[in-house]
């Protein structure tokens, strides 16, 4: 367990009750005060891990143990934002969904529960590595698809693409000085296609 | 499930003690009626329903393991 929230007849109570139970130090703690206890009713206080990377654990297992999931869960801190890599083995799929809806899913629930506690934390998720596979897939066909275009001089359109992904696609071609990128599509069918700069003249 | 329900229901709410999981079984359906406490609607359902969404997909996911379809309806 690496949150919980106390209550006691005093804040400093409630706090050394949560830190007792945690088994932590106060320079350990991420302490917020929920209720000060002023108003006749009883002082309640969250107390978890000063480390995100405790508390985004927690509640990962935590919803992979309600869903019957057993995942081995990688978090590393990569330039401040936490990469969160899960795996599950043949569950992996499951967990990703149709062109990765569950995982995004997934994705969005943990970055709003560690919001109202670390209202600064940036989280990606991934699972056995999907969306780096992905990523590197995405970058490779952007390059294939611009020669494409240069070597015919006609537009080429993606397949639909979510819209982290349009993002990849458009900073991967950005420095090209022969194609541009634009948006067409709507929806689920939102994508991209990569143009000539120049038409070619025939 | 409704376990599953519960945890991030009440993860995502100011009134944690107000939320509560009702289910009710169909023949090949589950259907689970999720309450959340006063003003805490907008926090499950999120911008443009994009928290409610979120939580439907993982509760279909969970829900391929179990074998019977889930359906979850959020009221105040």
């Amino acid at each position: 367990m690496n949150y919980t929230e106390e209550e006691g007849k005093t804040v400093e109570e409630a706090i050394k009750k949560s830190l007792d139970k945690l088994g932590i130090s106060f320079d350990e703690a991420y302490i917020e005060v929920l209720n000060d206890g002023k108003n006749e009713q009883s002082a309640r206080v969250g107390v978890g891990y000063k480390n995100a990377d405790g508390m985004i654990r927690n509640v990962v297992e935590t919803v992979l143990s309600k869903m019957d999931i057993r995942a081995s869960i990688d978090i590393r801190d990569e330039d401040g934002i936490y990469i969160v890599n899960v795996r599950a083995k043949k569950y992996n799929g499951l967990l990703i969904g149709k062109d990765g809806g569950t995982l995004l899913a997934f994705q969005h629930i943990l970055r709003r529960i560690l919001q109202r506690k670390l209202p600064e934390v940036k989280i990606d998720m991934d699972i056995g590595n999907y969306r780096a596979k992905r990523y590197n897939k995405l970058v490779r066909l952007s390059r294939e698809l611009s020669g494409k275009v240069k070597e015919t001089g006609k537009e080429v359109k993606f397949e639909p693409l979510r819209a982290y992904e349009r993002w990849i696609v458009h900073t991967t071609l950005n420095d090209d000085p022969d194609v541009f990128t634009y948006t067409t599509g709507n929806g689920e069918f939102r994508t991209i296609v990569v143009a000539p700069r120049k038409k070619k003249i025939a | 499930m409704k376990d599953l329900i519960i945890y991030i229901a009440k993860a995502l709410v100011d009134r944690p003690d107000d939320v509560d999981v009702k289910e009710l079984h169909g023949e090949k359906t589950v259907i689970y009626e999720l309450k959340v406490g006063q003003g805490d609607l907008g926090k499950v359902i999120g911008r443009e329903g994009k928290t409610a969404k979120a939580i439907r997909t993982i509760v279909t996911a969970a829900s391929m393991k179990t074998g019977k379809r889930a359906h979850l309806e959020i009221v105040e």
